[in-house]
């Protein structure tokens, strides 16, 4: 009977989460492209380019009890940090054509299921943490703008 | 009390007949498995139709780049995960279509008008493959469907610059003079020369 209860309210916390994920990153840069800074973009080029190379950065984090993040599995943190970062070291003007993937996006009720299963572990006093390892991969051109 | 002899006979040789009759078997379940392979084939086709609001231009969802100026408004991916029963039942809606019909509102609450440069990929299952899924009725398939691209505001293009504004003092314009009508024949001679 209380299993049967359990399941009812599982089943209904699912249904009125859904299963969506999503994630969201900060804005890249706007054509036309300033006099300072790298200019990052999804399409192309703006203005003539020279390709200096190709880039891939795979962000790595851990998320804890469903909601806590830590590490760099985000968009903002692997696309304007570390590949802005890396593209700059090349010596280039812009990163063009990027192209990103969130590898394990959590849905709400995945992250609920983990928070429960830690509240649960910690009210056992077993103290254990949830964790799931997230991967963000991003690709891109590295280029430079012709005068 | 008495055996019947052809069915001692029969059970002396069952351990090879039943062999023989596995081995039968076997060859039947593949030869089944592979008329229903050769017959479903091997490719999966997902199609989504963009829903009326996008179509109308009020949003601009595309896999092309941006053409005119635009606001970026930042990156987006959004995922629905879920599971396919008995082959053929997507509960959730894990296809092409309902993550799309999820789109407009993400993209309208993050301030933008529009995702260009969009990647799609879903988790697609051969028609065997879901064949099998009914017989494994216990075990759902995975499915799930992502959408990612870059969120963009759209800017008006700015108007041409404006034509100077005509002087105080303008010339009123003048009437076309009347050509002189020039005769036949002079035009004869002028061609004749």
């Amino acid at each position: 009977m209380k299993l049967a209860r359990n399941l009812c309210v599982a089943a209904l916390a699912l249904a009125s989460v859904g299963c969506n994920a999503v994630v969201a990153g900060g804005p890249l840069s706007s054509p036309p492209p300033a006099q300072d800074g790298l200019y990052l973009s999804t399409g192309g080029s703006p203005k003539k380019f020279q390709t200096l190379g190709f880039i891939q950065v795979r962000g790595y984090g851990v998320q804890m009890a469903g909601f806590a993040e830590a590490g760099h599995a985000s968009f903002d943190s692997t696309i304007r940090g570390t590949l802005a970062e890396e593209a700059v070291k090349f010596g280039g003007d812009g990163v063009i054509n990027i192209e990103f993937l969130d590898e394990n996006p959590q849905t709400d009720a995945e992250k609920i299921q983990d928070a429960m299963k830690t509240a649960q572990s910690f009210a056992k006093g077993k103290g254990e943490i949830e964790t799931k390892d997230r991967y963000v991969l991003v690709t891109g051109e590295v280029i430079k703008f012709k005068e | 009390m008495k055996r019947n002899p052809s069915k001692q006979t029969y059970d002396a040789s069952s351990g090879e007949s039943f062999g023989q009759r596995g081995v039968g078997l076997a060859l039947g379940h593949a030869l089944i498995c592979g008329a229903l392979f050769a017959a479903t084939g091997c490719t999966s086709v997902s199609f989504a139709t963009l829903p009326q609001a996008q179509s109308r231009g009020e949003l601009l969802i595309t896999q092309e780049a941006m053409a005119g100026p635009y606001e970026s408004k930042g990156v987006l991916q959004l995922t629905r995960k879920g599971a396919i029963l008995f082959g053929f039942a997507d509960v959730v809606g894990t296809d092409l279509e309902s993550a799309i019909e999820e789109l407009g509102p993400e993209i309208r609450s993050r301030g933008a008008d529009g995702l260009v440069n969009m990647r799609v990929e879903q988790t697609q299952y051969s028609t065997f493959r879901r064949i099998v899924a009914i017989l494994h009725f216990f075990a759902p398939l995975p499915a799930e469907v992502t959408i990612n691209g870059e969120l963009v505001k759209r800017i008006a293009a700015a108007p041409p610059a404006a034509e100077p504004a005509p002087a105080a003092e303008a010339v009123p314009p003048v009437e076309p003079v009347p050509k002189p009508a020039v005769p036949p024949a002079a035009k004869k001679k002028k061609g004749a020369k």
